[in-house]
């Protein structure tokens, strides 16, 4: 540990540094309530968001003249309230969003990590892995497999995980290459530690930087991919709220009622621009201080 | 900027003369909800089948959408010999699409196509079977042999009989009616492209008969599953005619002054189907106490006013109340989701998860049912499919639990509504011999009196048992520019050849 | 250099072979093929009939020796729900989705080199900032709720486009606008990093110490360097179009391979949904192909090693 962290001041510096960076505060902020929504829903929503009334169907929002704020946001078809679903969908976003990342991070990072370090054969292999990956279409493929082993908050978050590793391969597996040929591997190998040692204790911090920005681009791109996988009807069933499923179930109202498509929409596009911004901060406030040092 | 903005606006200019719905085009621009893999009744009977049959081909008999009565069509005449012999005069002069002539022959091949059950047509026993033998007595007589009395012999041939061209069918093979559909009616298929739309041309030679001639030289089907696109192309003025619009959405379009909605009743109906006879492996559903359950879960009336709308009324019983014999004094299962519970809990399945199937178009109603069944307690995985793969499954015994709609082809008789879900088929999930029996007995007299005692039998043994949750009668809406001219009958499809340009 | 060639053609043709198996495998785990095919009124003894018609009962991999030969006939079966054959369905609607792509390419490639090329001429000015926000929006807005919003837009409330359909090419309008919106953000920042870093170069500068003029420069210097790894990335993004218009065509109702694979999904038509798959991952190798090959003949700075 003590050959990369260095004491305390360097948290300060980080700290400080990170507060000026208007792109990265921003962006951990936003992400920052849409977690805490999403792990608080129970305490916010004002009604069950899975509650329905037949009765309070399509009941309007807040500005319109009939609105109350029994349900500031109006109800839907089925007469849910309409709040407590979008609050609950920021759930069902950050839980695919967080897991498939984690999930194609895990996949991802270790084939990079093999390839880049062994190089040869191995890293051949590998290669030739993530060509063929890469030639299967993405939303096309989810589908697919979605629709044999059947939609579900699992199924959907395995099947992102498994398709959106690529770019963790090849951003890991560059990274490892350039740690690879630094001297003090070289000099790690020649003491006679062991493989897996250095490549737990030496390169993986090393590839840190770049995984966690590699981590929230893959993140806002899961996300993406489950609204969309949603939004066509095959990804998490009903009546679990995603705002994909939202902006689908909207849709039959959007010349009437725009806003039920207008207000998913618009927070994951929100989502995914704040984890892009936190992931292009991290970057800015990674680099200079780590090249000033490898 | 400002020649971009000229360009936008030159070019919107340029689009906007695009259009090719409305009058002025002369062609009618018409919306199905649902994708239909046939376009023929006998090989499917649906509503974009009857729909497009009764355009494309002309049955035996004529049933008058707007008063019910059976009149001839393709036979001129018709005489019953006996309770099972029947004597068809055809008319004579009457020409297929493809210039040949229409005859007796044409009838014999027919009929001896549907009655053959190696042709396993769908609901080939309810809807053909009651024919014996159809036997050549002229070159423009027939004579058909019935199995049984049959009380709704008339509607029958009226529905589902429709004369293909003997000569083209045995040259190509019947399935060629699935894209190159050749019949007598007012119009003709220009192009079935199959899960994309269906083109008709009037049909020049259509004789003078019941069934109006062809009023709009074409008419262009396209299949729009996204009611969100029917609306806005309705809008937008690129259709001329929807026809399942929920009143909700329809009711938003009203305000719109180039539009216009009717509503009609139909004698359709929309239930719950339980899988009682485990035909898809075993499940709680075998429990009486649980399917009983489930129909005090749901509350019906909310279903068919506050959803549904349009006039929709909550069924009492397994079939229209507007068809003969359809007992509505049968007792009611009342809305009480205590009770639910309750006999949830006496079944020992208070942690039950349930599949539950439909087809795309009835998803919002399958949603709602689920919101009811999880508020006592029971999981339900949805799993929606455009119609034509839903049925497979349904038919194949795939299905736990569906909720499905059944027009029962327009005939005015709970002998339409029973038989294709009781008569041990591959639509039946009860398997209950019985009710089978009392049905096959009450569609094979005569006898009115006799008939509506076993109907009444079977429609009380079906909901004592819950063999299914009969949930509301449907509602025929329809939208469609100021520009056409309809007005709604009691069956619930249009009949194509009677819309018009006002 | 042969070798390099080499290497990368037994790589795509080991990627191929892979697509292929995991296809095949798809079409298997969809269900029972041989129940599928004989109907929904078949009885048992059918279904096995059709098992042995069809070779479903014999071992799987030499079912797939034989998928595999059809496939190189150009068999790829029929379809369950209409009994077609697959590939004439998929080359029906192919001009469609090529028409899409290829509509949407021209637009990226046209709007995003333009913008990405000013954005490095004049860093941090308002046209920089604007392509960066244009990146950063492209990225974010999901394709199917951009397509909603502009049919709301442009379809009903303009009234200037048709909003569903494939008749004419005013049709392509929406569509080719959506599609065009992901694919431009990639093209126009790889076009301004790569200027960047051209006009950087040692050989730029000499260039401009020598006094030559900043157009000239740009043209005959800084561009055809930058332009290298666009174009590149031009022929792999047409593949990813391929794939991608699937959300987009089933929003628009353009009757194109994508619409065709998310309607055969939904009906678990899987004999077309699997030729689709194959087929786009077969394109989508070659373009990467070509566009490697490519590369490596007209940059003598890379050489592939």
């Amino acid at each position: 540990m003590s050959d990369e962290v260095l004491p305390e001041p360097r948290w300060r510096i980080h700290l400080r540094r990170a507060r000026r960076h208007t792109g990265f505060m921003a962006g951990a902020i936003i992400v920052a309530i849409a977690a805490f929504m999403a792990i608080f829903a129970e305490l916010l929503m004002p009604h069950d968001p899975y509650l329905q009334d037949l009765s309070k169907r399509l009941l309007p929002p807040i500005w319109d003249a009939a609105g109350t704020w029994t349900h500031p946001l109006g109800t839907d078809h089925l007469g849910r309230d309409y709040l407590s679903r979008l609050i609950i969908g920021s759930r069902v976003s950050l839980i695919v969003g967080g897991l498939a990342t984690l999930i194609a991070g895990l996949i991802g990072a270790t084939l990079g990590l093999l390839g880049g370090y062994y190089g040869g054969r191995i890293d051949a292999v590998i290669m030739y892995v993530v060509a063929a990956r890469l030639s299967l279409p993405g939303i096309l493929t989810a589908l697919a497999l979605l629709a044999v082993i059947k939609g579900s908050l699992v199924s959907v978050v395995a099947v992102l995980g498994f398709l959106l590793w690529d770019r963790f391969a090849l951003v890991v597996r560059s990274a490892t290459q350039q740690v690879r040929a630094q001297d003090y591997i070289a000099g790690a190998v020649a003491v006679g530690t062991t493989e897996t040692r250095i490549l737990w204790k030496h390169v993986l911090p090393n590839i840190l930087n770049p995984l966690i920005v590699v981590a929230t681009l893959e993140m806002a791109a899961a996300i993406l991919a489950e609204a969309s996988l949603s939004f066509l009807g095959l990804g998490v069933p009903p009546p679990t709220a995603s705002w994909g499923l939202l902006v689908s179930e909207g849709r039959n109202f959007m010349f009437f009622k725009p806003y039920l498509i207008a207000l998913p929409g618009a927070l994951i596009i929100l989502l995914v621009i704040a984890i892009n911004a936190l992931g292009d901060g991290l970057r800015d406030l990674a680099s200079p201080v780590d090249s000033g040092e490898s | 900027m400002i020649t971009l903005r000229f360009l936008v606006l030159a070019l919107g200019l340029l689009l906007a003369s695009d259009a090719i719905a409305g009058k002025r085009s002369n062609t009618l621009e018409f919306a199905f909800q649902r994708e239909t893999d046939f376009v023929d009744r006998i090989h499917t009977d649906s509503r974009e089948s009857s729909l497009l049959s009764s355009a494309i081909y002309d049955t035996l008999l004529y049933q008058d959408p707007a008063t019910g009565q059976v009149t001839g069509l393709l036979a001129k005449s018709w005489t019953w010999v006996d309770e099972r012999t029947l004597d068809l005069d055809l008319r004579e002069g009457v020409k297929f699409h493809n210039g040949d002539a229409f005859d007796a022959d044409d009838v014999v091949y027919t009929v001896g196509f549907v009655i053959d059950p190696q042709n396993r047509l769908r609901q080939q026993e309810s809807s053909f079977l009651f024919v014996k033998a159809a036997e050549k007595l002229g070159s423009h007589k027939v004579r058909l042999t019935l199995n049984r009395a049959e009380p709704v012999a008339e509607f029958q041939l009226a529905a589902r009989f429709i004369m293909w061209p003997a000569k083209y069918t045995q040259a190509q093979g019947h399935m060629i009616h699935a894209t190159r559909p050749v019949g007598t009616g007012p119009y003709r298929a220009r192009e079935v492209a199959p899960g994309k739309g269906i083109t008709l041309t009037a049909y020049e030679g259509y004789f003078d008969g019941p069934k109006p001639k062809a009023k709009i030289p074409t008419v262009n089907i396209r299949i729009i599953p996204d009611l969100q696109t029917q609306v806005a192309e309705l809008m937008a003025g690129r259709l001329d005619f929807a026809q399942d619009m929920p009143p909700d959405q329809a009711e938003n379009l009203r305000l719109n002054p180039a539009l216009k909605v009717l509503y009609g009743d139909t004698i359709r109906i929309t239930f719950l189907s339980f899988d009682t006879a485990q035909r898809a492996g075993e499940s709680a559903l075998k429990d009486e106490r649980v399917r009983r359950a489930i129909a005090h879960a749901i509350d019906r009336d909310a279903i068919a006013n506050r959803l549904i709308g349009g006039g929709s009324k909550a069924l009492l019983a397994q079939c229209h109340p507007a068809m003969n014999h359809c007992a509505q004094d049968l007792p009611r299962v009342a809305y009480d989701p205590a009770k639910a519970r309750e006999l949830l809990a006496a079944a020992g399945q208070s942690n039950l998860t349930l599949n539950f199937a439909a087809a795309i178009d009835l998803k919002t109603v399958a949603e709602a049912i689920q919101g009811y069944l999880t508020a006592v307690g029971i999981r339900t995985r949805i799993e929606t499919a455009p119609l034509p793969t839903w049925r497979t499954n349904f038919l194949g015994g795939k299905s736990q639990m569906s909720v499905l709609s059944w027009g029962g082809g327009g005939i005015y008789d709970t002998s339409a509504a029973l038989p294709v879900f009781f008569d041990g088929g591959n639509a039946d999930y009860a398997r209950d011999a019985e009710v089978s029996d009392w049905i096959k007995q009450a569609s094979s007299t005569m006898d009115q009196t006799r008939r509506a005692q076993l109907f009444r039998q079977a429609l009380t043994r079906i909901a004592d048992k819950t063999y299914t949750v009969p949930l509301y009668t449907n509602t025929a809406n329809y939208v469609m520019t100021s520009e056409v001219d309809y007005t709604t009958t009691r069956v619930d499809v249009p009949v194509l050849s009677q819309i018009g340009w006002k | 250099m042969l070798r390099a060639v080499m290497s990368r053609l037994v790589v795509a043709v080991l990627v191929a072979v892979t697509v292929s198996v995991v296809g095949f495998s798809l079409l298997r785990l969809s269900g029972d093929l041989a129940a599928e095919l004989a109907g929904e009124a078949a009885t048992p003894a059918e279904i096995e009939s059709m098992r042995v018609k069809h070779g479903l009962d014999r071992p799987l991999p030499l079912q797939f020796l034989d998928w595999t030969r059809a496939l190189a006939k150009g068999d790829l079966g029929r379809s369950l729900f209409s009994n077609e054959p697959v590939a004439e369905m998929i080359l029906q609607r192919l001009p469609v989705t090529l028409q899409l792509a290829v509509y949407a390419l021209i637009v990226s490639i046209v709007l995003g080199i333009p913008l990405g090329m000013l954005a490095a001429m004049h860093p941090r000015s308002w046209i920089d900032r604007l392509s960066l926000v244009t990146a950063v929006l492209g990225q974010a807005v999901p394709s199917f709720w951009l397509a909603l919003i502009l049919i709301v837009v442009f379809g009903v409330m303009l009234r200037w486009t048709p909003i569903s359909g494939s008749d004419t090419w005013a049709h392509f309008i929406l569509p080719t606008a959506t599609l065009a919106a992901s694919a431009l953000p990639g093209l126009m920042r790889l076009t301004r990093s790569g200027m960047l870093e051209a006009l950087s170069t040692d050989y730029i500068r000499t260039a401009r110490a020598k006094g030559l003029g900043e157009r000239t420069l740009m043209a005959v210097h800084a561009l055809p360097n930058a332009l290298l790894p666009v174009l590149a990335l031009a022929a792999v993004q047409l593949g990813t179009l391929l794939g991608g218009s699937v959300i987009v065509e089933s929003v628009f109702a353009l009757d194109g391979i994508g619409l065709l694979a998310y309607r055969s999904i939904l009906r678990g038509d899987f004999p077309v949904v699997q030729s689709i798959l194959i087929f786009v991952a077969l394109v989508y190798t070659l373009l990467t192909l070509i566009a490697d090959l490519a590369n490596a003949f007209i940059d003598p700075r890379i050489r592939l090693g």
